[in-house]
């Protein structure tokens, strides 16, 4: 357990602190022997320790990558949420003319027999109707004839 | 998807978002990753570029790296990965500009970290050899790199403490250490192999 706490990796922020001279020298030892173990730590202390001497603003900089970085994560957003909100609105369409569609198709049975255009077709059959009515009847003559 | 936006981030782990990222190519995910070592990859940049403006630039060179990267890489600890991925390309644009830097600390810790790495865990047999190995090799290092790994490893001081303590220059500790190392690794190889 003891073995695995030594080998605990400081934190970027705590390099920070060492840069800045805020570590107690048991604190300062542990990093520069992580440092001296792990190449990782060492070049970021390095890179602290050089831009602490180039005197740089550090956190200005950071403050601006971290905007060009969203900025870049950003633009791919941009061309994915519209789509998302056109096929969202599309669903939401089509949804929507369907059920009006079926709506109107459910009430018009009576519309249909009163309109204009259906009133043709009706006729017809309405004269179809006697001549079929009429037709048994010379059927049943003719039965009665062949008995 | 909304839900997902605005789950809390600083509870998911590195692995988390590479696991996520390689599975959904969603660079919004990627790109929380990477910020959490921006700070970490500007520092290391700079180390090696030492200039504010090819550091930044290196900065958002490596994420466009890493996105294409990352899609077949298999990465297990993210941060080192990264770290080796920063340095490579900061490296890479030094030999492109051919400028030769003056930093011997480039690769000197290398040999260390090897043996680090490699020293295999001893029975106590072995334990006592290699003890009686390092007090003979320790005889051979030269006063300061022996004073500086006497002090920094078995008195466990603090760069400023040896400095302190010695008179030597705090730069040029570091450098006692490394070569220290190095020559202690070089010195228990050879009695190792006869």
């Amino acid at each position: 357990m003891d073995k695995q706490k030594r080998h605990n990796h400081p934190t970027t922020d705590q390099l920070r602190q060492y840069v800045a001279g805020g570590l107690s020298h048991e604190e300062q030892h542990q990093v520069e022997k992580a440092a001296l173990q792990n190449p990782q730590i060492d070049d970021t202390l390095e890179g602290l320790i050089a831009l602490k001497e180039t005197g740089i603003d550090t956190e200005a900089t950071l403050v601006e990558l971290r905007q060009r970085l969203l900025g870049r994560v950003e633009k791919k957003d941009k061309r994915l949420f519209p789509f998302y909100y056109a096929s969202a609105a599309a669903v939401v369409l089509a949804v929507g003319l369907s059920w009006w569609l079926v709506k109107e198709q459910a009430e018009s049975p009576a519309a249909v027999a009163t309109s204009s255009v259906n009133k043709e077709t009706t006729e017809p059959i309405e004269e179809a109707a006697p001549l079929s009515a009429a037709v048994p009847i010379p059927q049943k003559k003719v039965l009665k004839h062949l008995k | 998807m909304f839900l997902k936006i605005f789950r809390t981030k600083t509870t998911l782990t590195d692995t988390d978002y590479l696991v996520a990222y390689q599975r959904t190519g969603d660079l919004e995910g990627l790109g929380v990753l990477y910020e959490r070592h921006i700070d970490m990859v500007f520092a290391v940049c700079f180390k090696y570029l030492r200039d504010e403006d090819e550091a930044k630039d290196g900065v958002m060179q490596i994420f466009e790296q890493i996105i294409t990267d990352l899609k077949n890489h298999e990465v297990q600890n993210f941060k080192s990965w990264l770290h080796s991925v920063a340095r490579n390309f900061c490296l890479m644009q030094l030999r492109q500009k051919k400028i030769a830097v003056g930093d011997e600390g480039i690769f000197e810790n290398e040999a260390y970290e090897n043996f680090v790495a490699q020293s295999p865990e001893k029975d106590g047999w072995e334990i006592e050899h290699q003890l009686a190995d390092l007090g003979d090799c320790m005889q051979t290092l030269a006063q300061e790199q022996r004073q500086s790994v006497e002090l920094f490893f078995f008195q466990q001081l603090c760069y400023q403490q040896i400095a302190d303590q010695t008179g030597f220059a705090l730069s040029k500790v570091k450098s006692y250490l490394q070569n220290g190392k190095r020559n202690l690794k070089l010195c228990m190889e050879g009695k190792r192999h006869g």
